[in-house]
């Protein structure tokens, strides 16, 4: 009690010395950093959670390409179940010369069976709450339809060959946790509306449903009774299909921004190291004190652990506002991503950030505090005894220990973990090597400096040398800040810039799929109208994959993840007789006239996926009937060329004379405001696919999520701003004695400042020159070696980052000597 | 009692053969030039360091075979559990807390009721009372150690060590903060062990040695 009251009041003496708001300030970013990270995904979390419950709008669905038997209505009130019928599927919207893809999605009136519908007269109405389907003749839909046509609520909408009301605006659909990243909007329509549009025919890409609900008896015995009569390409789905790969992709985001969180904490607690050493230095003397009154090591060793753990709580306490505020603001930044709105954090992320200030505090804070115990009584007597300082090795020890356990807690896993330490320490180490080596090489820049008149320059390089440690910690600390944010915002601009430049000027920009055979020959009458030289219709059957090497696929275990998608999705198959444009053959033959047939080449990288090369066995399912071929060839395929491509490519003796659709791609200038309206009202069935509105939906959905991860390496940043700012404090009677005396020798105010601004800016200026290097070269790297890009010298980067780092690291450095020349300079000479 | 250090070549004997009694009530100055090893036996009766031979006994308890927590627990209490007391040359006031709070440190920690109470009283009565709040950089050298000495006196030591409390003021702030700290001492009984190179202000103690050349001496 005694020692609690002591550390309460001693406490808040402490929170007002400098290096320990700068501990506390350092450890306020890599709490808010951590726990960030944890509010952020804990709210996606949730929101997959809420979907997956709602995902059905049922509590049991059968989804299939093809439309479900009509007795099943009879089936499931058989059982005593509500029921419910939906079918989604592309399509697009033409208004005023403007076209916009949609996914339209057609419900029968009970529709949904469970959740429910929120929809508004306008799109910033209130919401209404629904239980059931808009009704004949309406359709509801999503505010950015509106926003991208200029529609309005009351307009009427041209869907294939009908017209249909717009009457709301939705808000909510209890289902759409199927299409949660959605790019398209959403019409919702009755079911009985689609005939007169004419949008579905047997070849359409759609995935109709049934939907039943009620009592779980009649559940269960629904399902039984489904079970018995599944036929291939029909899928029972239950509640607990939430969407795997969502999950699986979440828990990687939530691995990497935990990760990328954690270079803001090793940087922090670089400073709170700092902070501490400094911390301990001046509680020597109190420590001396109290022994000399009669405490015991125990008693101080209490008193200390106290303080620190109150510094520590009044850390968290900021953290977790700064924390709170990011995780607003981002949130609200990957709102647009989600159908729906985000629900609030869960109180885990704030646990986390907690968890994240001890272990920090007890690897880079405790091994000096712990030290205050053995401050000798007699140091009250010679100043010169201190507690004895702690060894590097030891703290290096102790702060790697701490870090390899938030990695590891991060990762989740030892391997990952490993790497991830790894490459967070080989970055610093690299840096702060290369921050040690030009400092070394900037002695002769010192040397060099002309002696008279320019005692500022000298000194202020000079001064460099003397703090060298100090300089390339900060160098090091602010190099890697900087770094990382380049990488993000100009490097990866710079990347996308490059790709595009790879992408011709006239490479197609219009995908036209679900070309029924018959209309091949008038819809390329329609194109050559349109100017298109020569429109090319390439074949696709749509098949399941069902045997690998006569093996049933549901029993291999494929070695990458992507392999069981691959094996699982619905396969387009097409055929050729010539080899493709835009592909290259990499190993095997191409087939001639007088090869039997059942021969098949793939693309390597589909090949590799499902562990599968030239001369192996392949079984497909169409529509029920099963056909056989061997992999003849591997291709390699040019995607950038935006051709149309196949994974797989039969001979065509095998499929042409299978049912399937057409596919053609073409260019069409940007002036055409004719030929896609045209192509809709006489070709309703045709979808559309717009390649560049495509793209830009999905640059959008890029730069969204990149602005979370540059908000996540936001505070590498500030951290390395606390790092400079922390060693400024740790030099900081140093650098007060020496420019007392520098004044006492009559330097004047102007030349001290000046000396501390070269200081500053040769920290900044060498920290942005190798961020910019450091950027630079990942950017190259991953042109190179992963995009195959040519990466093209950014100029404006390496003249731009030394300058922001020097422009940022000499104010906040003259920020702090302007008071240290407030301070008489007597205090400074006295100063110990 | 003996003591040395050990120094890069072999051991630098500072004090040899030591032979000393204080006795309560009693007020003794240590004379000796700047570096004769007056702080090192200083430390050395404080039991803020322990003799490298020999014995040093404390309120009757030997204290160079103690551990440091033990002679810790000797120098902690007042006057009934013995008790300690301490003015230094350069003051040691914590810079981080007001002079209140400096005086009332020591008395908080050795748990005391009225902690807060004392410490202003005795403030009051080195003449402070108005300047309770003040940090030591708003104080002069006299002031601070006069806050130094409400700091050594609240603690109702029975034993008083001073290591050249004037040594870093100037002749009348000096002479007055020795009246005081004189004065004081002998309102309260206290024992006093004065170390100091100035031989105006060791004639005002009840007696006097010197230290010369490691060894001790009685003088006038
Ligand atoms: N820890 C130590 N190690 C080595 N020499 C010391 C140590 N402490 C004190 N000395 C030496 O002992 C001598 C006496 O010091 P001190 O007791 O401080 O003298 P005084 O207080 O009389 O001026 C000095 O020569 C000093 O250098
Ligand atoms: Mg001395």
């Amino acid at each position: 009690m005694k020692q609690l009251a002591i550390a309460w009041q001693l406490l808040r003496r402490d929170l007002r010395a400098g290096e320990v708001r700068v501990l506390v300030l350092a450890l306020a970013v890599a709490v808010a950093a951590v726990a960030g990270v944890g509010f952020l995904t804990s709210r996606v979390d949730a929101a997959m959670q809420r979907q997956a419950s709602e995902l059905l709008a049922a509590d049991v669905s059968v989804e299939a390409p093809r439309e479900l038997p009509a007795d099943w209505d009879e089936l499931a009130s058989d059982e005593g179940l509500r029921h419910a019928r939906i079918v989604r599927f592309p399509t697009v919207v033409f208004h005023d010369g403007r076209s916009q893809l949609v996914q339209a999605k057609a419900v029968t009136a009970d529709y949904p069976l469970r959740g429910e519908l929120r929809h508004s007269a306008t799109p910033d109405g209130e919401e209404v709450v629904s239980t059931s389907a808009p009704p004949a003749g309406e359709v509801w839909v999503e505010r950015r339809l509106l926003d991208s046509l200029g529609l309005r609520v009351g307009d009427s909408l041209p869907l294939g060959r009908g017209e249909l009301r717009i009457a709301r605006v939705l808000r909510y659909e209890p289902d759409r946790g199927a299409d949660m990243f959605q790019i398209a909007p959403r019409v919702l329509m009755a079911w009985a509306d689609l005939d007169a549009t004419g949008l579905l025919n047997a070849y359409s890409r759609a995935r109709y449903r049934f939907l039943a609900a009620g009592d779980e008896a009649g559940v269960a015995a629904f399902r039984a009774v489904l079970t018995d009569r599944l036929q291939a390409g029909q899928r029972l789905l239950g509640i607990e299909d939430a969407r795997p790969e969502f999950r699986s992709a979440l828990e990687r985001a939530q691995r990497f921004l935990g990760l990328a969180a954690l270079g803001a904490v090793l940087l922090a607690g670089a400073a709170v190291a700092l902070a501490a050493h400094r911390y301990r230095e001046r509680q020597s003397d109190m420590a001396a004190l109290m022994r000399c009154f009669g405490s015991r090591q125990n008693d101080i060793l209490t008193l200390y652990l106290l303080r620190l753990f109150g510094i520590g709580a009044v850390a968290v306490l900021i953290g977790l506002a700064l924390a709170w505020l990011a995780q607003a603001v981002l949130g609200e930044v990957l709102a647009g991503l989600f159908a729906t709105t985000l629900p609030p954090p869960s109180w885990r992320g704030a646990g986390v950030g907690a968890l994240t200030a001890v272990v920090t505090l007890a690897g880079f804070a405790l091994p000096s505090v712990l030290r205050l115990r053995h401050v000798p009584p007699l140091r009250v007597l010679r100043r010169d005894l201190g507690a004895p300082s702690v060894s590097t090795w030891m703290l290096l020890a102790s702060a790697a220990a701490a870090l390899g356990l938030l990695v590891r807690w991060q990762a989740g896993e030892w391997q990952l973990a490993g790497y991830a330490l790894l490459g967070l320490i080989g970055t610093a180490l690299g840096f702060a090597l290369l921050a040690w080596l030009l400092l070394w090489a900037g002695r002769g820049l010192q040397r060099g400096a002309p002696a008279t008149g320019w005692w500022a320059l000298r000194f202020g390089l000079g001064a460099l040398q003397r703090r060298r440690g100090l300089a390339v910690l900060q160098i090091g600390a602010f190099a890697t800040g900087m770094a990382v944010i380049l990488l993000l915002a100009v490097v990866r601009v710079d990347l996308l810039a490059a790709w595009r430049d790879t992408v011709a000027d006239d490479a197609p920009n219009q995908f036209l799929i679900n070309v029924q055979p018959e209309e091949v020959e008038p819809l390329r009458a329609l194109l050559r109208d349109a100017g298109i030289a020569d429109p090319r219709f390439y074949p696709m059957v749509r098949a399941r994959l069902t045997h690998l090497n006569d093996k049933p696929i549901d029993e291999i275990a494929f070695a990458e993840e992507r392999g069981e998608r691959f094996a699982h999705r619905d396969q387009n198959l097409s055929y050729a007789a010539e080899f493709p444009r835009a592909n290259r053959m990499l190993g095997g033959l191409w087939w001639g006239p007088d090869d039997a047939g059942h021969q098949v080449s793939l693309e390597k990288r589909f090949a590799d996926s499902l562990g599968i090369g030239i001369g192996d066995k392949m079984e497909f399912d169409i529509a029920g009937t099963p056909l056989q071929a061997h992999v003849m060839s591997l291709r390699e395929v040019d995607w950038d060329s935006f051709q149309v491509n196949f994974f797989v490519l039969f001979n065509p003796k095998a499929l042409a004379d299978q049912p399937g659709t057409w596919v053609t791609s073409f260019h069409l200038s940007a002036a055409d405001h004719i030929t896609l309206p045209r192509l809709n009202r006489e070709f309703p069935t045709v979808t559309a696919i717009d390649v560049g509105a495509l793209i830009g939906q999905v640059r959008t959905l890029i730069d969204r999520a990149v602005l979370a991860v540059e908000g996540v390496f936001g505070f590498t940043l500030i951290a390395a701003l606390v790092v400079f700012l922390a060693a400024f404090q740790a030099e900081r009677a140093d650098r007060g004695r020496e420019i007392a005396l520098l004044r006492s020798f009559g330097a004047t105010r102007v030349q001290v400042r000046r000396a501390a601004m070269i200081e500053f800016l040769m920290i900044g200026g060498l920290s942005g020159l190798l961020a910019a290097a450091a950027a630079w070269g990942a950017g190259w790297l991953l042109a190179a070696r992963v995009f195959n890009l040519d990466y093209a010298f950014n100029a404006w980067m390496w003249i731009a980052a030394p300058l922001i780092g020097a422009a940022l690291l000499s104010t906040a450095g003259m920020l702090n000597v302007r008071r240290v020349l407030a301070e008489p300079p007597l205090q400074g000479l006295q100063a110990s | 009692m003996e003591h040395g250090f050990t120094v890069p070549h072999g051991t630098l004997s500072i004090l040899r053969d030591i032979h000393l009694r204080v006795k309560a009530g009693e007020s003794l100055a240590v004379l000796g030039p700047s570096g004769s090893g007056k702080s090192t036996l200083l430390g050395l009766l404080a039991g803020l360091d322990r003799p490298s031979g020999g014995r040093i006994e404390m309120f009757g308890t030997r204290i160079d075979d103690l551990d440091e927590d033990g002679r810790a627990a000797l120098r902690a209490g007042d006057r009934d559990a013995g008790g300690v007391g301490f003015v230094f040359q350069s003051f040691q006031l914590l810079p981080a807390l007001t002079a209140l709070e400096n005086v009332r440190l020591p008395l908080e920690l050795s748990g005391n009721r009225d902690a807060d109470a004392r410490a202003r009283d005795w403030l009051g009565r080195v003449g402070l009372g108005d300047r309770l709040d003040h940090f030591p950089r708003q104080l002069s050298g006299g002031e601070q150690q006069r806050v130094a000495l409400a700091r050594a006196f609240a603690g109702d030591p029975a034993l008083l060590f001073a290591d050249e409390p004037t040594g870093n003021l100037d002749r009348a702030t000096g002479a007055h903060v020795a009246e005081l700290m004189f004065s004081l001492q002998r309102e309260r009984g206290v024992t006093l062990v004065l170390v100091t190179h100035d031989e105006n202000l060791a004639a005002q103690c009840d007696r006097r040695v010197r230290i010369d050349g490691g060894e001790l001496r009685e003088s006038a």
